[in-house]
């Protein structure tokens, strides 16, 4: 399965070879979208079939983050990081300001009874969800983000290759920003603040 | 004395039986109820003065045992299995979540804060180390 990148892409290599380019902001882990742009409409849900949907993205600061329950070593790491870098970003901005996470896993055979629980492990507000491949894919594109199954083993096992970095959504249900690995706690919740503060700036005028 | 002797080949052998080989903070971060693969951190350090190399891995309490690397190549994230695991003459290689790590899978049973696994590692030589790794949080 193999989604292509568009335009997208070539926006965000240009701004991160700008970031790369000036020695300020080497240290910058979150890539600015230069044109927002809407997150379609999509359905998923979680183990108790509560859904998650577009239209819970309006009105709060939304991380979305792409993973497999299967996966024993960046998708652990990922969410513990978000944990500690979200931590963080609650004493910088208001309350309900404070982001939803929200864990996708891309593997909805395997892990459609135990997303939830996965999420919450890592901290009890993330929330976990699934869905059908397509509606999971819906997200996939919108985020220009990606994954692939990869073959079987022999004693049936598989590994899900998938994007490593997070998708930042503002309160107007648009994608805003990504984040890149290894999600530093301070200066990711440091970029979060300042998407919040250029947000409600853009919206006052 | 006798006691102090006792403990530390207590000590000794919970650790490794590759003479030169030793290895240090093993830990396995705790996963959430029902994970089906958990990875083990450490460090591993070669006092000897040739090359080492593992070339098997085994865990009591899992049903298979690997040693992965994760990359990320263009943004995605994936893993490869590392059929041979070198460790030069005199240096230590650090096992660290997004890198190297022993891949745990299918567990027995559950696991909670401070239990222990046996991690067998296998040498080229032959020669077998043991290393027991704790149960923790990540990081």
């Amino acid at each position: 399965m193999m989604i292509k990148t568009k335009n997208m892409a070539a926006t965000i290599i240009a701004i991160a070879l700008y970031f790369l380019s000036s020695p300020a902001m080497a240290q910058v882990q979150g890539i600015e979208l230069d044109k927002p742009e809407l997150i379609p409409t999509f359905i998923l849900s979680d183990k108790a079939g509560n859904t998650f949907t577009d239209q819970d993205l309006k009105d709060q600061w939304t991380i979305l983050m792409f993973g497999f329950n299967s996966c024993p070593d960046v998708c652990p790491f990922t969410l513990g990081n978000l944990e500690a870098a979200i931590a963080e970003t609650a004493v910088r901005v208001r309350p309900d300001s404070v982001p939803q996470v929200v864990y996708i896993s891309v593997d909805p055979a395997r892990d459609r009874d135990v997303v939830s629980d996965y999420a919450k492990y890592f901290h009890p507000d993330f929330l976990g969800v699934t869905g059908e491949q397509a509606q999971i894919d819906v997200l996939i594109n919108a985020t220009d983000s990606f994954y692939r199954f990869m073959p079987a083993k022999a004693d049936g096992s598989y590994e899900v290759q998938h994007s490593a970095a997070v998708s930042v959504v503002g309160p107007d249900g648009m994608l805003r920003a990504k984040l890149q690995p290894p999600f530093d706690p301070g200066k990711t919740a440091e970029f979060l603040a300042r998407q919040q503060i250029k947000f409600r700036r853009s919206a006052l005028r | 004395m006798k006691r102090v002797i006792a403990v530390c080949l207590t000590v000794y052998s919970s650790l490794t039986f590759a003479a030169d080989m030793s290895f240090s903070n093993a830990y396995i971060p705790l996963m959430p109820p029902a994970s089906m693969a958990y990875a083990a951190y450490m460090s591993i350090s070669n006092a000897s003065e040739q090359p080492r190399k593992v070339v098997g891995v085994s865990a009591e309490g899992f049903a298979m045992a690997d040693i992965h690397k994760s990359m990320i190549k263009d943004g995605v994230v994936s893993m490869e299995l590392v059929h041979e695991l070198n460790v030069p003459a005199g240096e230590t290689i650090t096992l660290v979540p997004g890198g190297i790590h022993v891949m745990l899978m299918k567990p027995d049973a559950a696991f909670m804060k401070g239990d222990t696994v046996t991690i067998q590692f296998m040498f080229a030589d032959g020669e077998v180390a043991k290393v027991e790794a704790t149960l923790g949080r990540l990081n």
